[in-house]
């Protein structure tokens, strides 16, 4: 039997980028179809995790009083508690709550889907909710396209299925270098102090910066590689991270662009 | 410094290295992304019409907008109208997908909104991406490190590099841009 696939691309702007679907399929319609529900659902999860949408589960849970108990939903669970694992084992170098001064412990609980917030500290997963809907995306396009190849970006954080290139843009204090990685099965995210100058720490985690400038991470689950991003960006990589992701593959550059350490 | 020339990942060895100058050893693999313009086409507006709208029929007229609709669009949406030109694929009804060009930071990106005879968005679709010369691209010193590089692979590598990691495309641009075209679309409505 001949195989007449083509590859068919479609890009929407969410989550605060453009999100782009890549499938390997015989059928334009069927293909479309795919990726017009994949966006239906990126669109939904986004009115679950934004911080930045007034309706969203995150916004309300943020604005729910304080010392009461909220049940989430399964989505919403799932990258607090991932979150917050991270979050320990970087020494809060990855944060749920990014602006928070306080100690961890004090501004929130989880237990189960049960979460209760102690303080005014606000949930921001602006490092972890992207790629955790690029997991979700890829998940469902993988119920259909079975070993098809395909990939789904979003700004940077990406899963694929077969073989791609990734472009890695890293900022310097010239301009930015850029170098190319082959991928197969897997995701990769990146993380830089783009918009900030090059050297200075990051504003919103409040005067913590490692060295590196921009850190892109290889590994099996977007959400994790996108959050251990930040984790390493501002903290750098450490023994309880490297024994809880063994896999993962880190890619950290300094402000010339050169690459200086890798696991 | 720990750096690991050679990665295994998913049992498929995957080759990481810095450019040769900054390593100053024979490792071929990160490799420089060549220097050269890049365009992406996702959709055509007839593809992205019917995505949007599905089975309806499209009349396409080509719109030029007068100076008056111009400062309307402007005052009332509050982004700049660069273009007096537009192409709208308009369906009996008045249901309409109108597509417009909007520049980024180091993009131009070919967009298309589709809005309904209510005046609601009912899609949004990029038909275009085209990434244009950074300053870098221009700069000597980032060029000189492709010199003498000769018939590696990198030479292979400008054709279909896509997916990107590390620079967030702001859909900023894109928001203004629907934003510009919805006003457009209610301005503009009696000459489609």
């Amino acid at each position: 039997m001949i195989s007449h696939a083509q590859v068919f691309k479609r890009v929407q702007p969410a989550l605060g980028t453009l999100i782009e679907l890549s499938v390997e399929h015989d059928s334009f319609e069927k293909a479309q179809a795919l990726m017009t529900s994949a966006f239906a659902e990126a669109r939904r999860l986004e009115s679950v995790l934004s911080a930045f949408t007034p309706w969203s589960e995150l916004s309300r849970l943020n604005s729910a009083p304080l010392e009461t108990v909220v049940s989430v939903s399964a989505e919403l669970e799932f990258v607090l508690h991932l979150g917050r694992k991270i979050e320990k084992l970087s020494h809060r170098s990855f944060r749920l709550m990014p602006e928070c001064t306080h100690e961890t412990e004090s501004c929130y609980s989880l237990n189960g889907n049960k979460v209760l917030k102690a303080t005014n500290c606000r949930f921001d997963l602006g490092g972890i909710a992207k790629g955790y809907i690029v997991d979700r995306l890829f998940e469902e396009l993988k119920t259909q396209l079975e070993d098809r190849p395909f990939s789904v970006n979003a700004g940077g954080d990406l899963r694929c299925q077969g073989d791609h290139s990734v472009e890695i843009r890293v900022p310097t204090l010239g301009d930015e270098k850029r170098y190319e990685l082959a991928i197969q099965n897997c995701a990769v995210a990146s993380s830089s102090l783009r918009g900030l100058q090059v050297g200075q720490p990051a504003a919103r985690y409040a005067g913590r910066s490692g060295e590196a400038v921009a850190v892109t991470v290889m590994g099996a689950l977007c959400a994790a590689a996108d959050a251990l991003t930040k984790a390493v960006l501002f903290g750098g990589w450490n023994e309880a991270l490297s024994t809880a992701y063994p896999t993962a593959q880190i890619f950290a550059f300094d402000r010339f662009g050169n690459l200086h350490d890798s696991q | 410094m720990r750096l690991s020339l050679k990665i295994m990942f998913n049992r498929k060895p995957l080759k990481l290295g810095l450019s040769t100058w900054a390593l100053g050893v024979g490792i071929s693999a990160f490799i420089p992304v060549p220097l050269m313009a890049r365009a992406e086409v996702y959709l055509s507006d007839e593809q992205a019409a019917q995505l949007v709208f599905p089975g309806q029929k499209f009349v396409r007229k080509e719109i030029t907008l007068t100076d008056e609709q111009v400062s309307q669009i402007e005052k009332a949406s509050g982004e700049t109208v660069r273009n007096k030109k537009l192409t709208a694929l308009v369906t009996p009804s008045k249901d309409a997908l109108l597509v417009d060009q909007v520049l980024g930071k180091h993009e131009f990106i070919t967009l298309a909104t589709g809005i309904a005879a209510d005046g609601s968005i009912r899609g949004v679709e990029i038909l275009e991406y085209r990434e244009s010369y950074g300053s870098q691209v221009r700069n000597a010193d980032w060029r000189k490190q492709f010199v003498g590089k000769g018939k590696t692979a990198a030479l292979k590598l400008n054709n279909d590099i896509r997916n990107i990691s590390g620079a967030t495309l702001s859909s900023a641009h894109v928001s203004a841009g629907v934003r510009r075209l919805l006003h457009t679309y209610d301005i503009a409505r009696s000459s489609l």
